[in-house]
């Protein structure tokens, strides 16, 4: 059941993900173009609306990097220990890893909350709320984050595994 | 000494296999907290600091990077410098070094550059009887300078964080980048003639022609991007999106290595392996924020005053630290958790922020080659299914090459601030 679920997440996460990253692609560059182009129609909101999808990319992102193991970390120093004070340890390490993100959630839902009190806006024509844009972003990855790692919990996996440095990791 | 608690706590997290981002966020979360400051504000500083056009860029070039490792490009500009270099004696070690100096200008990152070229050119190098450490150490060092050939992601990188002038940084990892890849040709020189390496055969002159045209489209995108930024007319993140949608037209309908139903799913694998490094970024921002209050900086900006510390001294502790932890940690952990401590004694000193960030980024080049963890050594040991053993003594004589280049970028600044001071002071 909890492997379903995953397996639906994991998709419904790499849609958003791509559609968020190639929306922003083409609003930023046309934005550019028309500038360029048309100067008389040029909009003043095309980069703004562009990092808010990349932001959201980002965030949710976060959670299926936790599920791929991608979360960069180094585990040369613990390689060499004996196996099970190994798993000790990357338990440990999974455990602070979510009261991290649970933290993180905590404070970021407080500071959108405040940013919505605070009616902070951005400078475009638009007036987006940014608690909306881009405080809420942070909540709601970590929030993403927690829920698959109890999934994963549930079914059997250690979350935050992690792309050990010693195994290469393409993102450097 | 609360500070040095934080910072020895945040590596310790690390050493333990905490993912970075987690060990950077935890580290400042729990300082910001011990001090009283609201933690709130902690979250707020995450978020927002990525919250900045230049940011737009990183996932734009990688989603660029992405599409250009798949698109066939490697193979082609392999190709082509081979017309240009492949008669010589050594000529493939030397095609390595520059089809590589080429390809970093397309892919901006070192561990992609290894891999892409990794993958064509040691089975090709050991199939003509280079020795196998050889051609490993070669490419793992040449691959290197996908972070110093512009555009560079650790260079953007560095920049949001010490709010330093992206396209004056990318200028300045020009001539250094030349320079690497002329010393790295010279050894290729030398070595082959020490060891006999046969000379490849010249391409006849259709064969030339052909081959380099075929490579122009790919070598267009980084020109196009350097045109775009230094004529004024497009900025560092507009060229990162122009980068990105000419990527994927190329590799679709000019080298046809792409499908166009695959584009959907390479633009998400894109922009997850840019949000592996934003994570890191965020916290790192948030561990700068911390530090900044902390009274470290403070501390080592008095600490260089009282002992009349010479910018040359200074440089020197840097550079040994940062190999030191270079070995041990992410080459982009060490660059985001330096460069907010040490950025007041720079201009204290008077040493110029985009110079340093130069020596950074040569740092990190090194980083990629040392064990135990030097990225490029285990993906290039895993393509050339070599034991690491081997592909840590190919390494040796270019980490020794590369010590040297770094002392000479680090005491000789005009190599790197010459080519920004002329065009951009």
């Amino acid at each position: 059941m909890a492997q379903t679920i995953l397996t639906i997440w994991t998709r419904i996460e790499a849609v958003l993900i791509g559609l968020l990253l190639i929306a922003a692609l083409l609003v930023f560059l046309g934005g550019a173009v028309v500038r360029a182009l048309a100067p008389a129609y040029a909009v003043d909101w095309a980069e703004e609306v562009a990092l808010y999808g990349i932001i959201w990319a980002t965030a949710i992102a976060g959670s299926s990097l936790v599920a791929e193991g991608r979360h960069i970390n180094t585990d040369i120093f613990v390689a060499g220990l004996a196996r099970r004070t190994r798993v000790a340890i990357a338990w440990a390490m999974t455990a602070l890893a979510t009261v991290f993100c649970g933290a993180m959630m905590l404070y970021g839902w407080q500071a959108f909350e405040f940013a919505l009190l605070l009616d902070e806006r951005s400078a475009s024509t638009l007036r987006v709320q940014q608690g909306y844009a881009v405080f809420l972003a942070l909540p709601v990855g970590m929030a993403l984050i927690l829920g698959r790692v109890a999934l994963m919990i549930a079914a059997g996996e250690r979350p935050f595994a992690g792309e050990a440095l010693t195994h290469g990791s393409a993102e450097s | 000494m609360d500070a040095a608690i934080g910072l020895l706590g945040m590596l310790m997290l690390m050493a333990l296999g905490a993912p970075i981002f987690v060990a950077l966020g935890a580290a400042a979360l729990i300082m910001l907290a011990t001090e009283g400051r609201p933690l709130m504000d902690a979250a707020a500083h995450s978020i927002n600091g990525i919250n900045s056009t230049t940011f737009l860029a990183v996932p734009f070039f990688v989603m660029a990077a992405t599409f250009m490792q798949k698109g066939g490009i490697a193979r082609i500009i392999i190709e082509a410098a081979e017309t240009w270099v492949g008669h010589f004696r050594g000529g493939l070690g030397l095609v390595a070094v520059i089809a590589t100096t080429l390809f970093a200008a397309i892919s901006g990152s070192s561990v992609v550059t290894a891999m892409a070229m990794g993958t064509f050119l040691i089975p090709a190098m050991v199939a003509r009887g280079y020795d196998r450490p050889f051609a490993l150490g070669l490419v793992g060092a040449s691959g290197t300078l996908g972070i110093l050939i512009p555009p560079s992601l650790s260079m953007i990188l560095y920049g949001l964080i010490a709010e330093e002038s992206v396209p004056r940084l990318f200028l300045a990892g020009v001539v250094p980048g030349l320079l690497q890849a002329g010393l790295l040709g010279a050894w290729v020189i030398f070595y082959s003639r020490r060891r006999g390496y046969a000379s490849g055969k010249r391409a006849a002159r259709e064969e030339f022609v052909a081959r380099n045209l075929k490579a122009l489209p790919a070598i267009a995108i980084p020109l196009s991007v350097f045109a775009g930024i230094y004529s004024g007319y497009t900025t560092v993140t507009e060229s990162a999106g122009v980068a990105a949608i000419a990527a994927v037209l190329i590799a679709i309908f000019v080298y046809k290595e792409v499908r166009p139903g695959e584009v959907f799913s390479m633009a998400t694998e894109g922009m997850k392996s840019a949000s592996a490094v934003t994570f890191i970024v965020m916290f790192a921002l948030l561990f700068a924020h911390w530090i900044t209050g902390s009274g470290i900086p403070t501390a080592l900006v008095n600490f260089a005053i009282e002992r009349e510390l010479q910018p040359w001294q200074f440089l020197l502790a840097l550079n040994i630290m940062m190999i030191i932890l270079g070995m041990f940690l992410d080459a982009v952990a060490v660059m985001l958790i330096v460069t907010p401590i040490v950025l007041p004694v720079l201009h204290t000193l008077g040493i110029d922020p985009v110079h340093f960030g130069i020596v950074l980024i040569v740092n990190m080049e090194i980083a990629f080659l040392t064990p135990p963890i030097g990225l490029n050594l285990f993906v290039l040991s895993s393509i050339a299914k070599a034991p690491m053993s081997e592909a840590v003594r190919g390494m040796v004589p270019f980490v020794v090459l590369m010590a040297g280049f770094l002392i000479l970028i680090t005491y000789v600044p005009e190599i790197a601030l010459w080519l920004p001071n002329r065009l951009m002071p």
